[in-house]
C-alpha cells in the first residue's frame, strides 16, 4: 500500500500539466465553436467559407499529426512555441472544430416559428439571434459541449509525445522506472475516469441551471 | 384650424399585391384598403390565402408583385426614380413597428417567464426603461387576466394562457394595427372563450385597428366591422357583418357558410 502511495505525487504532477493544458484549451475551444459556427450562419460568404475551409481542415486530419505539425513543422516557418503553449492550441483548434458543427446544428433547431415572433416584434436579426435564438441553442449545445470537454480532458493524453510530462507521461515514466504495471496504468485510468467524472457532473449542473422554463412541470 | 380637405392616410392600403409559392398562387393581385379603427375579421376555406395575407403585412414573407401601406409608408418598399425598390431592413423595421402579430401557436419565447415575454421587445426594441416596461407589462397582464402568473414559465401555462401572454406581448409593443391569425385554433375547446372574450374587450375599449382570420363563425360576426370572405387568394366578398353572415350576395360565400355553419351560428 505505501508502494502504490509512493507512486501518487509523479501522477499528481503529470495530472497538473493536464488539468492545466484542459483549463485553458476548453475556453480557447469554446471561443472558437461559437465564433466558426455563427460565421457559418453569417450572411457573408467569404466568413462561412473561413469557417468552412478551418472546420473541415482540423475534423479532416488526424489530432496527432496536428500535434506534431505544430511542434515540428512549424517552426520551419519561423513559428516556434513551447510545447505547452503548442498543446493547448493544437487541442483547442481541434475541439473548436467540432464544436463549431454542434453550434450550428443547435441554432439551426431552433423552431423558425420563434424567429417570427421576433420579426412580430420588430427585433433586428443581431437582437433576435442575441436575445432569442442563441440562448435557447445554447442550452441544446450544452450535452455534446460536455462529450466535446471529456474527449479534450482524454485527447491531452497525446500531449506526451510532443515533449509534455501529463498524466499519461507520469504513468509511462513511472512505468519504465518501476515496471509495475498493473498498479501504474490502473492508477492512472482511475485519475482520469475521476477527472471526467468531475466534468461530466459539473455540466450536468450547468445544464440544469440554463435550462430555466424547459423540464418544469405543467402547473396552469 | 386643421386642413380638411386631406383625407387621413388609411391604415393599410394594398395595391395588385401577388403572392405564390412555386407555381401555387396564394393572394392574386390583391387590394384592400383598411380605414384606421376597423376591425375586419377575415373567413375562408384553408388555402384561400388569408393567413398568407397577414404575413406578407408581417413581413414574414416577401411579396412577389405589388405595394403595401401602412398610415402611408410604404412597407418593405421605397419608391425611387417613379418606381418601387426594396426597402433597407432599418426602413422596412421603421414602417413595420406599426403592426404586431399574435400566432397560431402563440410562439412565447420558452426561456422566458410571461412578464419577461411581455416586456423584453419594449425594453431592447423601444428602448423603453425596465420600470416603467414592468409596469405596463404588468398592467397588460392584468387586462388579459394573468397578473397571477407573471413569473410562469410558458410551459407551465395552459394554451389558452399561453395565448393570453401573447396577446399582451404583442400590445406592449403599442402596435396600430393587430393580426391574429387563427388564435384559437391551437386550443382545446373549453379554453377558446377566454380567448376571444380578451380580444373583445380589446375591440371594445381600444381603437386599434385589426385584421382577424379565424375558423369561429361567431366570433367572426361579433368582433368586427367589417367581413371579408376570400377564396383563391382573391377577396369575394367584402362586406358589413351583418351582410356577409345574414344574405351574402356572392354565391361561393353562401356556399362556404352553408358549409361550415351546416348548424347555424
Amino acid at each position: 500500500m505505501t508502494a502504490l502511495l509512493d507512486l501518487l505525487p509523479q501522477l499528481m504532477k503529470g495530472l497538473q500539466t493536464t488539468l492545466l493544458v484542459t483549463a485553458f484549451a476548453a475556453p480557447l475551444a469554446l471561443v472558437m465553436a461559437l465564433v466558426s459556427g455563427l460565421a457559418r450562419l453569417a450572411p457573408i460568404k467569404l466568413l462561412q467559407w473561413l469557417a468552412i475551409i478551418y472546420v473541415e481542415l482540423f475534423r479532416g486530419t488526424s489530432l496527432l499529426v496536428q500535434l506534431f505539425y505544430f511542434f515540428y513543422v512549424m517552426p520551419l516557418f519561423g513559428m516556434s512555441l513551447d510545447p505547452v503553449t503548442t498543446g493547448v492550441l493544437v487541442l483547442a483548434l481541434n475541439t473548436g472544430a467540432y464544436g463549431s458543427e454542434v453550434v450550428r446544428a443547435s441554432i439551426g433547431s431552433v423552431p423558425k416559428s420563434q424567429r417570427e415572433a421576433c420579426i412580430a416584434l420588430n427585433m433586428s436579426p443581431a437582437m433576435a439571434l442575441r436575445r432569442v435564438i442563441f440562448p435557447q441553442a445554447f442550452v441544446t449545445m450544452l450535452p455534446p459541449f460536455g462529450n466535446l470537454l471529456i474527449e479534450l480532458l482524454k485527447a491531452t493524453s497525446l500531449l506526451s509525445l510532443i515533449t509534455i510530462f501529463d498524466l499519461a507521461f507520469a504513468g509511462n515514466t513511472l512505468f519504465q522506472t518501476t515496471g509495475r504495471t498493473l498498479e501504474i496504468y490502473g492508477l492512472v485510468l482511475m485519475i482520469y475516469f475521476a477527472t471526467a467524472m468531475v466534468l461530466t457532473l459539473g455540466m450536468r449542473w450547468l445544464e440544469k441551471r440554463m435550462g430555466a422554463g424547459r423540464d418544469l412541470e405543467f402547473r396552469p | 384650424m386643421l386642413p380638411v380637405d386631406i383625407p387621413p392616410s388609411p391604415a393599410l392600403r394594398l395595391r395588385g399585391v401577388s403572392k405564390a409559392f412555386g407555381s401555387l398562387t396564394i393572394l392574386d393581385k390583391l387590394d384592400l384598403d383598411v380605414a384606421p379603427g376597423e376591425r375586419i375579421s377575415i373567413i375562408g376555406r384553408s388555402g384561400s390565402g388569408k393567413t398568407t395575407l397577414l404575413r406578407v403585412l408581417m413581413t414574414l414573407e416577401k411579396i412577389d408583385a405589388g405595394s403595401i401601406e401602412v398610415f402611408g409608408r410604404y412597407l418593405g418598399q421605397r419608391p425611387e426614380g417613379g418606381r418601387l425598390v426594396p426597402a433597407t431592413p432599418e426602413e422596412t423595421r421603421a414602417v413595420r413597428g406599426d403592426i404586431g402579430m399574435v400566432f397560431q401557436q402563440f410562439n412565447l419565447f420558452p426561456h422566458r417567464t410571461a412578464i419577461e415575454n411581455v416586456i423584453e421587445a419594449p425594453i431592447h426594441v423601444k428602448k423603453m426603461g425596465s420600470k416603467e416596461a414592468r409596469d405596463m407589462g404588468m398592467a397588460l397582464l392584468c387586462t388579459v387576466g394573468l397578473a397571477d402568473k407573471a413569473d410562469h414559465y410558458p410551459r407551465q401555462l395552459s394554451g389558452g394562457q399561453q395565448q393570453r401572454v401573447a396577446i399582451a406581448r404583442a400590445l406592449a409593443m403599442q402596435p396600430r394595427i393587430i393580426l391574429f391569425d387563427e388564435v384559437t385554433s391551437a386550443l382545446d375547446p373549453e379554453r377558446v372563450d377566454e380567448v376571444l372574450s380578451v380580444i373583445q374587450g380589446l375591440a371594445q375599449e381600444s381603437t386599434i385597428t385589426m385584421l382577424i382570420v379565424t375558423h369561429e363563425m361567431r366570433f367572426a360576426r361579433d368582433v368586427a366591422t367589417r367581413t371579408i370572405f376570400m377564396e383563391e387568394g382573391l377577396i369575394v366578398e367584402d362586406d358589413a357583418p351583418a351582410v356577409i353572415f345574414g344574405k351574402p350576395n356572392k354565391a361561393r360565400t353562401q356556399s362556404f357558410l352553408q358549409s361550415v355553419l351546416g348548424r347555424g351560428l
